[in-house]
């Protein structure tokens, strides 16, 4: 379970429970009567405002509108942000070629022809201003990286430079990767 | 007797060695050209192992004459790709130790 469901569970049943309790206080009439003047106490504080004594009750009832309300608003959102858990990728490759890089990809799309567009959906990291590293990729070679980050609300165009390489010479094949290798 | 001891050292060596040697093998094979028949050269060569292999992925690029060799090749299953730049001319799969040289035909556009 989500674990921000359940803080969000805590701050809806807190607002109903003083929605509940100011309800109780204000039907019980919990008001606390000045035994000389037989009268509701009234406080007065500097600047002149006073407040009866039932306004305890009035004041639970209106703060728990807020924890009330606002799981049920946040929670219509919570599918635009994805619950990241960070988890460490590691290895010690064994290779000739340094220095190499490592990269973690959890998403591709595929572009089948000069034109076509994408739109690969990632986790939306941390508040949002972390870099991701884009790469086009043709036959496991990189054609080019960008670096972008999040700069609005909005979704993320990636601008890849136009990458134009010399026709092959010879036919290329098409034979797809036979099964037990990846 | 430190005469037989010695003797019976360079026995297991020797066998040892060639335990090792015939564990590993070369892969050799010759990309052309299917209409003149001719070698293409720098070409780059993959031979790659099957998913959970514990065997390394070889990479090699043909020579002048369209030849290449890779080496400490283990036995087995492979998939050899043959490319040009990003482009993927030649997928197959190969089985090792071979026999003779992997002859690779390929056309021209």
């Amino acid at each position: 379970m989500d674990s921000r469901l359940l803080l969000y569970f805590l701050t809806a049943l807190s607002g109903v429970a003083m929605v509940v309790g100011g309800m109780w206080l204000i039907y019980k009439q919990k008001i606390y009567i000045d035994r000389e003047s037989n009268q509701p106490i009234e406080v007065t504080i500097p600047g002149g405002l006073t407040f009866k004594s039932n306004y305890p009750a009035l004041a639970l009832f209106a703060l728990g509108f807020f924890p009330l309300i606002y799981p049920i608003h946040e929670l219509s959102q919570l599918s635009d942000y994805p619950y990241v858990i960070r988890v460490k990728l590691k290895g010690a490759p064994t290779t000739n070629v340094y220095p190499a890089l490592v990269y973690a990809a959890s998403a591709n799309a595929s572009v089948a022809q000069n034109g076509d567009s994408f739109s690969v959906k990632v986790p939306f990291i941390g508040k949002g201003d972390q870099e991701y590293k884009v790469l086009l990729i043709a036959n496991d070679h990189v054609l080019d990286m960008q670096t972008v980050s999040r700069s609005g609300d909005g979704d993320i165009t990636v601008n890849f430079r136009s990458t134009i390489m010399a026709p092959p010479e010879y036919q290329t094949t098409t034979t797809p990767t036979p099964p037990g290798y990846n | 007797m430190h005469q037989r001891l010695v003797f019976a050292l360079l026995v297991l060596g020797t066998l040892l060695s060639t335990a090792h040697a015939q564990a590993t093998g070369h892969f050799r094979g010759h990309v052309f050209d299917a209409g003149s028949q001719r070698g293409i050269e720098n070409l780059e060569v993959k031979l790659q192992p099957p998913t959970g292999s514990e065997a390394p992925v070889l990479i090699g690029a043909t020579d002048s004459n369209g030849n290449f060799d890779l080496g400490d090749v283990k036995p087995g299953r492979y998939l050899l790709q043959i490319s040009q730049g990003p482009y993927l001319l030649y997928r197959g799969e190969v089985s090792t130790p071979q026999e003779g040289v992997q002859n690779i035909p390929i056309q021209r556009r």
